[in-house]
């Protein structure tokens, strides 16, 4: 992997989504104020602080993975565009890293307006300590996610297929873990099997992050830590099967 | 004797199989510096696995593929390769120049040189004035044109042309062959596959006819000797004779003297096509 050739492709992705500028826009301003003033007509306070992490985390995970999954879906099986790029010089790894950054340029930013909206809307203080470090998190949670989303994309031959299956995989992964409510409203049968979910392990950093609470933010890594390898390594999986079946 | 280093590209026993069909069967091509090289065959003849093989998007199951003494992926990272694969669609909401732009930064060429070798290009395939506009705005023949722009920007050292031609019409076919003769001029190498035979034909120095195997190799007029007759058309009855030379002879003296009016064709690429593949008269 070269770092130049994946900007080259982030560059220019990010060119050839000039005409998804109402999009952005709406995902980055118009999706946070309508969500905070929801949040703030009919939440209930008390999980207030909880529905923030499960905002940042569905915002971090859900978006980079089902968005990574079916344009890299479309790119390498649906035209010929991934090959275009890889025969003049790209290789799968510029491209996987190209296209995750301009999925994060996009992400991050919707996630700082979240934030700064939320002081706003809702009332709620982060100093600048919190909303960094919350942002280093979604960071690594979007980046892992994208790259699971990229390994998707490419790993499955009907492209078709892959835009439905990345719509199923999250919505269990968000609803069964404890990501828009405290884990101990929970059953006990479900507690054990959150803590098998990688959905888990975001809110308890991303809660971490936003409490500056350094034990569960590093249990949260610890759980994302293993998320990002299993990552890798499945992308890498799909990278060598594609190269052997085509 | 060729030197080792005149050699682009050289493919030896080259094996690839998808489950139980196999795509490539102990296939090897050689393609030299300066040369254009066609490799032709039926639907489904593993040309397009061959390509992908040599730009690096599939592991050969074995055999040896290099470019230029490298691995194909090595080959890739020193930008030595321009490439239009089959089927390909540009992205079409960049603009024209920004494709073009695009693979050849991502064939490494230093940001100084970029836009000199983007204007070449443009200029060379005929969409000068095209630059600024959006590709999704194009006809189907100029997004074939932008691929092939992109594709031989900067003269790379190695140009794969997977039917660059498919669907476009003849003007545009006319600039596309233009461009890879100037290329080969230049000292490029171009692989081209195509299901005109006639293009293969105009264009290449060398030809290989392949079904999942290597069957022929030779330069054009080397293949057309295969087949060892000319074809004389009467004019006037329509009657059509495929006969040797030393017959033809004969026959043609014989018209000239009754002072008929007739047309002498030698076989073409084509004929040898047929009657390697097989085709309508072969089959009946």
């Amino acid at each position: 992997m070269r770092l130049g050739r994946a900007m080259v492709i982030s560059k220019y992705l990010l060119l050839s989504s000039r005409s998804w500028v109402y999009a952005a826009v709406s995902f980055t301003l118009i999706y946070p104020i309508l969500w905070l003033v929801l949040l703030r007509v009919v939440g209930n306070p008390q999980y207030l602080q909880y529905f923030m992490v499960g905002t940042v985390v569905n915002t971090s995970f859900l978006t980079p993975f089902v968005a990574t999954a079916q344009d890299m879906a479309y790119i390498r099986r649906g035209s010929t565009i991934y090959t275009v790029l890889f025969s003049n010089g790209a290789d799968h790894w510029d491209i996987a890293l190209g296209y995750i950054t301009q999925t994060l340029l996009l992400t991050l930013p919707s996630i700082a307006s979240l934030l700064l909206l939320s002081m706003a809307i809702l009332g709620v203080r982060y100093g600048v300590a919190q909303i960094m470090t919350t942002l280093a998190t979604a960071l690594v949670i979007a980046l892992s996610s994208s790259l699971l989303g990229y390994a998707l994309g490419i790993g499955v031959r009907n492209y078709r297929i892959t835009n439905q299956v990345s719509q199923v995989i999250p919505w269990p992964l968000l609803l069964l873990a404890p990501v828009y409510y405290p884990i101990t409203i929970l059953p006990q049968a479900l507690r054990l099997v959150s803590l098998a979910l990688p959905t888990t392990y975001m809110a308890l950093a991303i809660h971490g992050s936003l409490a500056l609470n350094p034990m569960e933010l590093f249990r949260g890594l610890l759980g994302l830590l293993v998320y990002s390898s299993a990552s890798i390594l499945i992308a890498r999986y799909a990278i060598i099967r594609g190269e052997v079946n085509g | 004797m060729v030197k080792y280093k005149d050699v682009i590209v050289r493919v030896e026993c080259l094996w690839k199989r998808f489950g139980d069909v196999v795509a490539n069967e102990c296939v090897s091509v050689e393609a030299r510096e300066g040369e254009v090289v066609s490799i032709l065959g039926p639907n489904g003849a593993g040309k397009t696995t061959l390509l992908r093989q040599v730009y690096g998007e599939l592991r050969p199951d074995s055999g040896v593929v290099t470019v230029m003494g490298l691995s194909p992926r090595k080959a890739k990272e020193r930008g030595v390769m321009g490439v239009v694969p089959q089927e390909a669609t540009p992205f079409n909401l960049l603009k024209v120049r920004e494709h073009v732009e695009m693979l050849i930064r991502l064939r490494g060429v230093p940001r100084g040189a970029v836009r000199g070798c983007v204007d070449e290009a443009l200029e060379v395939v005929g969409l000068g004035e095209y630059g600024g506009r959006l590709i999704d705005d194009l006809s189907g023949g100029m997004k074939r044109l932008v691929l092939v722009a992109s594709a031989i920007a900067c003269r790379p050292r190695l140009i794969i042309l997977d039917e660059p031609t498919v669907g476009i019409d003849a003007q545009n076919r006319r600039s596309i062959w233009n461009v890879i003769r100037a290329a080969r001029d230049e000292g490029s190498t171009v692989i081209l596959t195509t299901h005109y035979i006639h293009e293969a034909e105009e264009l290449s120095d060398r030809v290989y006819l392949m079904n999942r195997r290597v069957i022929m190799e030779g330069s054009p007029s080397e293949l057309r000797k295969v087949l060892p007759w000319v074809e004389v058309r009467v004019d006037d009855t329509g009657e059509t004779f495929r006969v040797g030379w030393d017959e033809a002879v004969g026959i043609i003296d014989d018209l000239v003297r009754r002072r008929v009016r007739f047309e002498v064709r030698e076989p073409s690429l084509e004929d040898v096509f047929m009657k390697v593949f097989g085709g309508p008269h072969e089959a009946g």
